[in-house]
């Protein structure tokens, strides 16, 4: 091996990569070569000072990096939280969210008009037209609802059924 | 069970934003560290600092190997240097072959007389291929995989570029070591 290769094996020695068998064989060349020991010096050295060598970290860093991450992400958290519930949710203006409750106000109160309209028939029950001066037959099933017939009376019973007539 | 980086990375790409602070807060020096070194230069070092946390916070979806995370974040540090150092190239006009060192702003090139400083200045004048291998591995104490993994190269090239590092630090401080150690 020339120098150049030996240099390398020694760079590899102080890295902890050199075989037991190289060792022995570099160590026997470094006794002899000023060249190769200087360089092995070298190294050593620029380790021994770089390990030394520590630099005080800026502190005025840690405020710009968080505010730009970490802080900047919880006060737009913190802006959402201080708005009202639906504010939160609709970015809508104060007028058009104004009519939008009147108008389902409105509604609702239409609805509950139309609603009370609506027939008393007991639940489940069914309504059956009546033709004037015609009868209306009615088979009744046990398991039917109750039959109601508007605007007639019983004329005829039979079994379960009942017949109305107008 | 001890907080481990891989947890603490984990946590963060879970959303918790304490496991990032803790995360910057265990990484921040040696991001600095290194940016200095390649960069020479403090105030840039702190923009590269700044720079490469806003990333890690905004591109955390990026990062598929959690094991990985010092990898990448230094991988990211050293590509913010590269860019950075090749911007101040050509802002200065100067040939490939002007030592990235002689661009530094002066209130950096105090010349200090005391080892530590003869080697960190002989450091930063090494070319930046071979100045990277040499912080990482002897400044960050990086393995040759590792830093292979952070340059983007193999194990053999990462150490061929140490030893042609070290024989050019070696170039340069052997009169003075020679002369300080009596040799």
């Amino acid at each position: 091996m020339n120098c150049e290769e030996y240099q390398k094996l020694a760079a590899g020695l102080v890295d902890g990569e050199v075989a037991p068998d190289n060792q022995e064989e570099l160590f026997g060349h470094l006794g002899g070569c000023a060249g190769c020991r200087s360089f092995l010096g070298s190294v050593t050295r620029v380790r021994d000072a770089a390990r030394r060598d520590t630099r005080p970290f800026p502190r005025f860093l840690d405020e710009n990096v968080l505010s730009a991450t970490v802080y900047s992400a919880r006060n737009r958290v913190m802006h959402r939280r201080g708005r009202g519930f639906w504010a939160r949710r609709f970015e809508i203006s104060a007028p058009l969210a104004s009519a939008a409750v009147i108008a389902v106000i409105v509604i609702s109160l239409a609805a509950g008009v139309l609603l009370m309209r609506r027939d008393t028939r007991p639940e489940g029950s069914m309504a059956i037209p009546a033709v004037q001066g015609q009868p209306v037959t009615v088979i009744m099933m046990y398991s039917m609802p109750p039959v109601e017939v508007h605007g007639s009376r019983v004329a005829q019973v039979s079994g379960e059924g009942r017949m109305y007539r107008n | 069970m001890p907080v481990t980086d891989e947890h603490c990375v984990r946590e963060f790409l879970d959303g918790d934003d304490s496991a990032f602070v803790a995360l910057y807060q265990h990484y921040k020096s040696p991001v600095f560290d290194f940016s200095v070194r390649m960069l020479g230069d403090t105030d840039e070092a702190g923009d590269i600092v700044q720079g490469v946390f806003l990333k890690v916070w905004e591109r955390r979806g990026q990062l598929r190997r959690p094991e990985r995370f010092a990898q990448w974040l230094m991988a990211m540090t050293r590509n913010d240097c590269l860019s950075a150092l090749r911007k101040r190239k050509n802002e200065a006009d100067l040939p490939d072959d002007i030592p990235d060192l002689a661009l530094t702003p002066a209130a950096d090139q105090v010349q200090r007389r005391d080892e530590i400083g003869m080697v960190c200045d002989a450091v930063g004048r090494l070319k930046p291929e071979l100045r990277e291998v040499i912080v990482l591995r002897e400044y960050h104490e990086y393995s040759y995989r590792e830093i292979g993994a952070i340059i983007g190269v193999d194990e053999d090239l990462v150490r061929s570029r140490l030893f042609s590092a070290r024989r050019k630090l070696h170039e340069m401080l052997k009169d003075v070591m020679t002369e300080r150690s009596g040799l």
